[in-house]
């Protein structure tokens, strides 16, 4: 189909790509026939931007060459140093969305545009326009931000339109955390509430059990050894949702890890995590017992801590009904349907609400003394979208002739304690009192659009001038001289056979094990390296997958695939 | 159109939520919001409207009812009817929870406080544990009581009592606005009622959810203080976890503040007693280092805050207070907390105190009739020197000069600012005016007169003040009075002013009468004495008012 709309789930440690075709919405796969395409990025020896497993594989066997968890870092000016250049969390979620982008075309045998992208529920305005970027530069259109948890329920909600239910949606993904619950009859899916932090996730866990494991075995890790070390937690943690103990091996020494490990290192992010619970019930003005099902995604879900989490306040209500990892991008594919207006989904609307709440900054005059920093909410959070609402604020004085409009997200009171999202200088304000009756008044309005994103405009409500939008200052974004670089760095590259997926992750992989093997068994596999490397080189085609098998065939033997 | 004309449905008696949803849900597949925003807002606030309009019990029946009883639905009063938007409503009973508060505010607004813990709060929380949909707009009706409440509640204790009442415990905890506590901390803070912080604060520690109150966060640094005097565990009970929570996330509506600066670091410093201090002693970290690391920003504002508590911690104080350290504390002022100020008190004291040779001895407190009789005599004297009589005193003392110490030009600023802050601050509450730069005239002419008065006592330290406030141009250098002396000679001036720090503000108001009496007398004789020509006399007379000036301005300052 022409202009077919992709959904993608870009997550914090896997992300995913899906289409809706044929009244179903599908997860597509890459030539390894992998659907989770991990994001992850890293340079290669000879620069070459690596993306996905072989970026994975590159990390283990050297942790500063590339970036995982970069997500979390969006919206803010965080850099990272690979190989000695400089990448953003920007440009990193790009090289992933490019990829995505290939997948789906090399899938579909179609030039992809644009996309549905989910975002975390509770990511704030600059957090969504980081993502609106990243796309940019990966060349595609955003046609809208969803959010991760709606999109879950959209995924089971598709399907049965007919089906009145009050669903809560359990998001605990890699690194952000979302609650959402909704209504669905008569194929509305209405969003009521969402609550989340977005530094909350599975990779969490993993960092508490390693400091736990640390402290508990008096295990020493050395940098290089960081990546391997955190990867055998990991795999131990996954282990733990399916039995009660696990033991590792890391560099000779066994490491012994049981539920009581997991529990006790990661009291307290279960705490915060019930407290998301309890906010977002609150908001939703609906009662725990009225809650029907609890849809479970994200992979850290999986972990039976959670698990009883979830039991103890809904009990029985679990719905296994959905994949956890694909639920996202499932419901992402079927917004995007719902953007095309594909028949199968006609009978379905949507809405979805503000995570937060967005005001601007006001000084207020008590006793005589002009006070700064107070939080002036416009708009509610938790109030269904689109929405526009306006306030009106005045001068303090008829010959203060300027207003700094600041705009903030948030809860508090003080805006200290609230998010800037970005600031409008509107002038000539001063007046004579005597001739004018609204002189310093000026009308703020805010719109928040369906993407989660928001449009502020100013009216000086004596001229009827109006300023729209154009902040001048917003943390995390880029000026012109960055995107251009940037664009430059993300060009994409005329791909080498050495560079197409399979080979780079064979590649990968071997110098991977080239570390861990020693004596004669590295001698035969630098042999097959070196082969291989050959037939890459001289680009020949007939012999690079024979070649690559036997080198696969050899690995296996040394160290199986997972 | 109004609101049932948008859902499309007729606004009928049995309406239910059912039928409302339906008929959005119709609605909606032809107003998408993504299609039609501006028509699907509409359709939106007129369903949220009737929804609302619905849960009230008053117009129509439950909905649940109709599924739970087979018995056909009673029928409402005929004279209930939907109010349409807008549109004028006949006055009706007011819902169950409204009037309960109604009934609770009556009783508050009559006094009867006892009646309104004992009867009208309890009513309310029964009914909220079966309407656990109210408690928004139970706390949103709170916060309103709470508007009104200094004037209802009087004495606070009366609130305070019913603070910890399940009722309010359950409806913040529920509402996760947490008006009442917030405003309540917000009051005991305006007010320095320790007793209701300490109150609050065992409250936010037995309910931790509170701690997670971004509305609470920047409250809690005084009730960490209130709490931390007498229960140093429990302040850092509450620092530990908001410290975790803050640190933990970037859940950036959570912040670190001073609160949890103040206990975290009450916390670390069991553990790691006074290492920061060492550290900077030794200086393995410098300030820049404090500054721009955030956790040690916030160790360092803890410890300023603990520096009062803890004794043999001053003698480390006054060893670490170097330039860099009062620069940093300086850096930090507008912020800081009260423990806060007053361990950046004790740097400052010590700093200074290493600049300045040591105060002398003050002088034991002269006995009042010695000091009234002085005081007379003195203006005696004054009268007796216009009049020719008594012969020119001895000269100035000599005084010490203070041993100059060479320092950078930064170095030096620093150090000004601090002083200039502490003499202000000092002066403040010594005779007891606002010290905000600038200064006014008065001001600058009050702290003159004060600090040339101590000056000539003995104190070394007024004069050291004095010079030093004039360098920095705090105050001027020539007094705005200065013009009226003009005429006077040097050696008249110097009499003259002794004449006027010598009248002492601390009189007692007897004294202080017999004086006036005196004065008055003075000023008689010497406007006799003018008019019969004396030119003497007319100059005294003139000093003499301009002594009066100063004298009403000491006056006033007692009245205050
Ligand atoms: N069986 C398992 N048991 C426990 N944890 C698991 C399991 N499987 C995966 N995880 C954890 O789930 C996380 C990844 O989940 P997921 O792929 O849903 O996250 P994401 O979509 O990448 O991130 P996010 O949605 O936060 O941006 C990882 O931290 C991983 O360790
Ligand atoms: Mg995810």
């Amino acid at each position: 189909m022409e202009n077919q709309i992709i959904g993608i789930d870009l997550g914090t440690t896997f992300s995913i790509v899906s289409v809706y075709e044929a009244g179903r919405s599908q997860v597509l796969r890459n030539e390894l026939g992998e659907a989770l395409t991990p994001s992850i990025v890293a340079l290669s020896k000879d620069g070459t931007t690596l993306v996905g497993t072989p970026a994975k594989e590159r990390l283990l066997a050297n942790p500063k060459s590339g970036v995982a968890c970069f997500k979390r870092d969006m919206g803010t000016d965080a850099m990272y140093s690979l190989s000695g250049k400089s990448w953003s969390p920007v440009e990193c979620s790009a090289v992933v969305l490019r990829e995505l982008k290939r997948m789906a075309e090399q899938a579909l045998g179609t030039t992809i545009g644009s996309a549905v992208i989910s975002v975390p529920a509770y990511f704030r305005d600059t957090q969504r326009l980081a993502t609106l970027k990243a796309a940019e530069f990966a060349g595609l259109k955003v046609e809208r931000l969803i959010n991760e948890p709606t999109a879950a329920a959209l995924a089971y909600g598709y399907q049965r339109p007919e089906e009145e239910t009050n669903i809560l949606v359990f998001d605990l993904g890699g690194g952000t955390f979302d609650v959402t619950i909704l209504e669905i009859f008569d194929g509305v899916i209405e969003v009521k509430a969402s609550a989340g932090e977005s530094h909350l996730g599975g990779e969490d866990y993993t960092d508490q059990l390693s400091e736990h494991l640390v402290s508990k075995h008096e295990i020493k890790v050395a940098t290089e050894d960081s990546a391997k070390w955190r990867k055998a937690v990991n795999t131990a943690k996954c282990c733990l949702s399916r039995g009660d103990t696990t033991t590792f091996d890391f560099l000779g020494q066994s490491v012994s890890v049981t539920r009581e490990d997991l529990d006790a290192a990661s009291a307290e992010l279960n705490t915060r995590i019930r407290g998301v619970l309890k906010k977002c019930i609150y908001d939703s003005g609906m009662p725990a017992s009225e809650i029907d099902q609890v849809l479970c995604v994200g992979g850290a879900s999986r972990m039976g801590i959670v698990k009883e989490i979830i039991e103890s306040i809904f009990p029985g209500k679990v719905n296994l009904s959905v994949d956890p990892d694909e639920a996202i991008a499932i419901g992402a594919g079927v917004q995007a349907a719902l953007i095309e207006l594909n028949e199968g989904v006609e009978d379905i609307v949507l809405t979805d609400v503000s995570p937060h709440t967005m005001g601007v900054m006001v000084s207020k005059k008590r006793g005589g003394v002009i006070t700064k920093g107070f939080f002036s909410p416009i708009i509610d959070r938790n109030t269904t979208l689109p929405v526009s609402k306006s306030e009106v604020y005045s001068t303090f004085h008829h010959e203060q002739d300027e207003i700094d409009l600041k705009v903030y997200q948030g809860e508090s009171r003080f805006t200290k304690d609230n998010h800037f999202v970005g600031n409008l200088k509107l002038n000539g304000l001063s007046h004579d009192p005597n001739e004018e009756q609204n002189g310093g008044a000026v009308e703020v309005r805010f719109t928040y659009d369906m993407n989660g994103l928001l449009e502020v405009e100013a009216t000086i409500i004596s001229t009827q001038r109006k300023i729209t939008k154009v902040f001048e200052q917003r943390p995390g974004m880029m000026d012109k001289n960055d995107i251009k670089a940037a664009l430059e760095k993300l060009k994409p590259l005329k791909i080498h056979p050495r560079d197409a997926l399979p080979n780079r992750y064979k590649l990968e992989r071997a110098y991977g094990l080239y570390e861990d093997l020693i004596g004669d068994d590295r001698a035969l596999l630098e042999h097959f390296i070196d082969r291989f490397e050959h037939v890459l080189g001289e680009q020949d085609f007939d012999q690079i997958d024979s070649v690559g098998e036997s080198l696969e065939r050899f690995m296996n033997q040394k160290s199986p695939a997972k | 159109m109004n609101i049932w004309s948008e859902l499309g449905i007729e606004c009928r008696e049995g309406l239910t939520q059912k039928d409302l949803k339906r008929a959005y849900a119709k609605k909606l597949k032809g107003t998408r919001p993504d299609r039609d925003p501006k028509g699907f807002q509409q359709l939106r606030k007129a369903y949220e409207c009737a929804q609302l309009m619905l849960r009230d019990e008053r117009y129509v029946e439950d909905d649940e009812e109709e599924f739970v009883s087979d018995t056909p639905p009673v029928s409402p009063p005929s004279d209930h009817t939907i109010p349409q938007l807008g549109g004028a409503t006949a006055p009706v009973e007011l819902p169950p929870l409204q009037r309960m508060m109604q009934a609770a505010h009556d009783h508050l607004r009559e006094g009867k406080i006892g009646t309104a813990l004992r009867e009208a709060f309890p009513e309310i929380e029964h009914y909220l544990l079966s309407h656990p949909s109210e408690y928004r707009l139970w706390s949103s009706m709170l916060s309103e009581l709470y508007a009104t409440f200094p004037v209802l509640l009087d004495p606070v204790e009366g609130w305070a009592r019913y603070i910890p009442s399940e009722t309010l415990l359950v409806g913040e905890l529920q509402s996760d606005q947490h008006y009442v506590i917030s405003a309540l901390t917000d009051y005991a803070v305006q007010r320095d009622d320790f007793e209701l912080q300490k109150h609050l604060a065992q409250i936010i520690i037995d309910h931790q959810e509170l701690l997670y109150s971004p509305r609470l966060v920047p409250l809690s640094s005084s009730l960490c203080l209130a709490l931390a005097i007498p229960r140093v565990t429990m302040a850092k009970e509450i620092g530990e976890v908001a410290y975790k929570r803050a640190s933990a996330s970037s859940h950036d509506s959570l912040i670190v503040d001073d609160a949890i600066a103040f206990s975290q670091a009450t916390f670390i410093l069991e553990r790691q007693p006074r290492k920061l201090w060492s550290d900077i002693l030794n200086q393995r970290v410098s300030a820049k280092d404090i500054q721009e690391n955030e956790t040690l920003n916030y160790y360092f504002r803890g410890f300023l805050g603990k520096i009062i508590e803890d004794k043999e911690m001053v003698n480390f104080v006054k060893r670490c207070a170097s330039y860099d350290v009062i620069r940093l504390i300086n850096h930090y002022r507008p912020s800081l907390s009260i423990p806060e100020v007053a361990g950046a008190k004790l740097f400052n004291d010590a700093y200074i105190s290493s600049a300045t040779p040591p105060q002398k001895q003050v002088e034991k407190k002269r006995r009042s009739w010695f000091k009234s009789l002085i005081c007379i005599l003195l203006i005696l004297k004054g009268f007796a020197l216009f009049s020719n009589i008594s012969k020119s005193s001895k000269a100035d003392l000599d005084e010490p000069t203070p041993p100059t110490v060479e320092l950078a030009p930064e170095y030096r600023e620093g150090l000004a600012v601090m002083r200039e802050h502490s003499i202000l601050k000092r002066l403040g509450e010594r005779i007891g005016m606002t010290t905000t730069l600038p200064l006014s005239e008065e001001y600058q002419e009050r702290i003159r007169i004060y600090l040339e008065k101590q000056a000539k006592e003995g104190r070394i330290r007024a004069k050291h003040d004095l010079q030093f406030l004039m360098e920095r141009g705090v105050i001027s250098t020539e007094s705005p009075y200065e013009s009226r002396y003009a005429d006077m000679s040097a050696e008249e001036l110097s009499k003259a002013k002794e004449l006027l720090s010598a009248v002492d503000p601390n009189l007692v108001a007897k004294e202080v009468k017999r004086a006036k009496k005196v004065e008055e007398l003075l000023e008689q004789r010497l406007r006799q004495k003018a008019k019969e020509g004396d030119k003497d006399a007319e100059r005294a007379l003139k000093f003499f008012l301009i002594n009066r000036v100063s004298r009403n301005m000491h006056e006033n300052q007692d009245d205050e």
